[in-house]
C-alpha cells in the first residue's frame, strides 16, 4: 500500500457517512490534487450528487459503488495508474465499511 | 377506512414546525404587494428594456421579478416574435434538439381535498373512486412499457389509502416490473405535500422528481378555491419542495394550474418559487416547471365561472416567459394541450412532454379512456409512435434518457452544468441512445425510418469526436442487443 493510501485509510476513524466522504475527500485531494471527485448519496435507482466536482462533465467517469448508501465517481481516473486506482479503490472500500 | 380514521389522519398530516422554519418573520416569499407593484410599474415598456432582458435571459442568466415584468408586459407582437425565436435558441443551447417523453400513471383518485376546480374533489360524486393495487399496477406498467416509455410520472389522490407507505410500494412495484428488454427506468412522482420523514421513505425507494404544484399563487383565491381538507394550508403545500430539498429528493418540480387567477400573477409567483429555493438551498431551484392549462372535467362547473382562462396565444406567451426567466430549468407541456398547440409551444423552449397517455385509472391495461375516472380530459390523445414521429419530422430527437439521477447528475451538479450550458454534452448523446432503444424495440416502420435517419444527422452534428466515436460504439451495441447505455 503507497504512503498515499495508507494516509486516506489511517485519516478515516471514528467518522461515518458524509463527514466521513468529506475527510476521504480531503486526504484523497491532498495527495492527488488533480482528480475530479464527485460524492454521491445511494437511495435505490438514485445517486444523488453530494459534493465534489460540478464544473466539467466527464464522459468516462469511473462509477464505485463504496457501500450501500455512498459512492464515488472519480471523472478523471486514467490519470491513475491501474495499480495505484486500484488501492485507492480498496481503501476507500474499507474506510466505509 | 372510516370516517373518523380518516379525520384523524388528516389531522397529523402537517406539521407547522415543517413550514415556520422557511418563512420569514412569519411572511412566506409571495410578496404580493411587490408582485402587483412590479407589473403596474414596468407596463408598456420600450423595445430596449424589453431587449436588454432577453439579452440577459440568452445568457443563460436566471432573470429577476422586475425583469420578468417587463417581458410580461410587453404589448409588441414583433419583440414577441423576438422573444419566442430566443425562448428557442436558449432551449437548445441547454439541452441540445431533443424533447424527453414521459407517461403519466394515476394510481388512485381517492381525495381528501375540496379543490373546487377538479374532478377528484371529495364531493363529486359523479366521479368513479379506484385505487390501482399491486397486481393491477403491474399490468399498467406493463402496458406502458410494451409502448416503449421508459420514465413515468406516478399520480396519486391525498388520501390515507394512497399514503407514503402506499406510494413506496407502488415505486417498488414500477422498477421492479420488467418485459422483454423493457423496463421503467426513472418514476417521478405527483402527490400531496409530505413531510420531510415521508419524504425520506420516498427517497430511499429511488424517486426521481418530486412534483408539487401550488396550483395558484395568489393566496385568497388560493383559500376560496381550497375551502377544506389538508390542502387548504396554503403554506403547507408552499413549502413542499423546501421540504423535499431538505430529504435529499433534490430534484423537483414546481408548477401553476393557469386559469385559476391572473396569468401575470401566476408566472411571477412560479418564478419567486424558483428564486426561493435557489436562496435556500445553495443556488438549486426547481428541476422542471409545469404550466398546465384548467381543463374540462366530469362534474365541474368552475372552468365555465372563471374569467382567468387562458387562450392559446396568452399560453404561449407565459409558456415563452417562463423560458426565458429560467433558461435552464426543464420544462413540461403535457398532453392536456391540444396536438396543434403542443407543435406551437414546443418551439418556444419546451424539453419533456407525456404521449400516448391515458390519465384513467387502470386505462393503460384496458386500453380505453373511462372518462369518470379521469380527472380531466386530454386533449392530444396521439399514440407514443405518432408523437414520436411528429416530433422526429420537425427535427427533435426523442429522448428516454434516465441517466442523470443514476448518476450523481442531480442538485447542484445538475444545476452547475446547466447554468453553464453544458447539459446538451450529456443531452443529446443519450437522447440518441435511448432513441435507438426505441426504434430497435417498438416503432412502427414509418417511424423506425425517419428516427434513423434523424439519428444519422444528429451523430454527425456532435462536435466532440471522442463522444461521437463513443456514441457510434454503443449503437453498435444496441443494434447487437445490449440495453441501456449512457454516458
Amino acid at each position: 500500500m503507497s504512503y498515499k493510501v495508507r494516509n486516506i485509510t489511517n485519516s478515516c476513524h471514528c467518522s461515518s457517512g458524509e463527514e466521513l466522504a468529506k475527510i476521504c475527500n480531503r486526504e484523497i485531494l491532498n495527495s492527488y490534487p488533480w482528480l475530479r471527485l464527485r460524492w454521491v448519496r445511494i437511495h435505490g435507482h438514485r445517486w444523488s450528487y453530494l459534493f465534489g466536482n460540478s464544473n466539467e462533465i466527464c464522459m468516462n467517469a469511473k462509477k464505485i459503488r463504496l457501500n450501500e448508501d455512498y459512492g464515488i465517481y472519480i471523472d478523471n481516473h486514467e490519470s491513475l495508474d491501474e495499480q495505484e486506482l486500484g488501492a485507492l479503490i480498496a481503501a476507500l472500500k474499507r474506510c466505509f465499511q | 377506512m372510516n370516517n373518523t380514521s380518516i379525520k384523524d389522519w388528516v389531522a397529523n398530516i402537517v406539521k407547522p414546525e415543517q413550514i415556520k422554519k422557511y418563512m420569514e418573520n412569519g411572511r412566506d416569499f409571495i410578496n404580493e404587494d411587490r408582485i402587483n407593484d412590479l407589473l403596474q410599474s414596468k407596463k408598456q415598456p420600450d423595445k430596449n428594456e424589453v431587449r436588454e432582458v432577453i439579452a440577459k435571459s440568452l445568457e443563460l442568466n436566471r432573470l429577476e421579478l422586475e425583469e420578468t415584468a417587463v417581458l410580461l408586459n410587453c404589448t409588441d407582437e414583433e419583440i414577441w416574435q423576438e422573444m419566442y425565436e430566443v425562448g428557442l435558441k436558449i432551449k437548445q443551447k441547454v439541452y441540445g434538439r431533443r424533447i424527453v417523453i414521459f407517461a403519466p400513471l394515476y394510481i388512485s383518485n381517492h381525495c381528501v381535498n375540496s379543490c373546487v376546480y377538479c374532478g377528484y374533489r371529495k364531493e363529486n360524486k359523479d366521479s368513479v373512486r379506484y385505487q390501482l393495487n399491486m397486481n393491477e399496477l403491474q399490468k399498467e406498467i406493463e402496458a406502458l412499457v410494451s409502448k416503449g416509455h421508459k420514465r413515468l410520472i406516478l399520480v396519486y389522490g391525498e388520501h390515507p389509502s394512497s399514503d407514503v407507505h402506499y406510494i413506496a410500494d407502488t415505486l417498488k412495484v414500477a422498477y421492479e416490473t420488467k418485459l422483454d428488454n423493457g423496463e421503467i427506468r426513472r418514476c417521478n412522482i405527483n402527490a400531496a405535500p409530505m413531510s420531510i420523514e415521508d419524504l425520506e421513505i420516498l427517497k430511499e425507494v429511488g424517486i426521481g422528481t418530486f412534483q408539487v404544484f401550488q396550483e395558484t399563487y395568489h393566496h385568497q383565491t388560493y383559500r376560496r378555491l381550497h375551502p377544506r381538507g389538508i390542502k387548504a394550508d396554503y403554506h403547507w403545500r408552499l413549502y413542499a419542495l423546501h421540504r423535499s430539498m431538505e430529504a435529499g429528493v433534490d430534484d423537483v418540480g414546481i408548477g401553476a394550474l393557469f386559469g385559476l387567477y391572473d396569468w401575470k400573477f401566476e408566472v411571477m409567483g412560479l418564478l419567486s418559487h424558483a428564486i426561493d429555493l435557489e436562496k435556500h438551498f445553495g443556488g438549486v431551484g426547481p428541476h422542471t416547471i409545469s404550466f398546465p392549462r384548467l381543463e374540462p372535467a366530469v362534474n365541474t362547473p368552475f372552468i365555465e365561472k372563471t374569467s382567468y382562462k387562458v387562450n392559446d396565444d396568452i399560453f404561449k406567451k407565459l409558456v415563452t416567459v417562463i423560458r426565458l426567466a429560467v433558461p435552464y430549468t426543464g420544462m413540461i407541456l403535457t398532453a392536456r394541450e391540444n396536438a396543434a398547440v403542443r407543435r406551437e409551444v414546443i418551439q418556444v423552449g419546451c424539453t419533456q412532454i407525456d404521449a400516448g397517455s391515458n390519465i384513467a385509472i387502470g386505462g393503460y391495461s384496458k386500453g380505453d379512456p373511462v372518462h369518470n375516472r379521469q380527472q380531466f380530459i386530454l386533449g392530444d390523445n396521439r399514440s407514443l409512435d405518432e408523437t414520436i414521429r411528429d416530433l422526429a419530422d420537425i427535427g427533435y430527437i426523442t429522448s428516454f434518457c434516465t441517466a442523470g439521477y443514476r448518476c450523481g447528475r442531480t442538485g447542484n451538479y445538475f444545476m452547475d452544468i446547466a447554468k453553464q450550458g453544458k447539459v446538451h454534452n450529456l443531452c443529446m448523446p443519450n437522447a440518441i441512445l435511448t432513441f435507438k432503444e426505441y426504434l430497435k424495440d417498438y416503432a412502427s416502420a414509418e417511424t423506425r425510418e425517419i428516427g434513423e435517419r434523424l439519428i444519422a444527422k444528429e451523430i454527425s452534428a456532435l462536435p466532440n469526436e471522442p463522444v461521437k466515436a463513443k456514441v457510434e460504439k454503443f449503437l453498435q451495441q444496441i443494434d447487437a442487443g445490449d440495453r441501456d447505455l449512457y454516458l
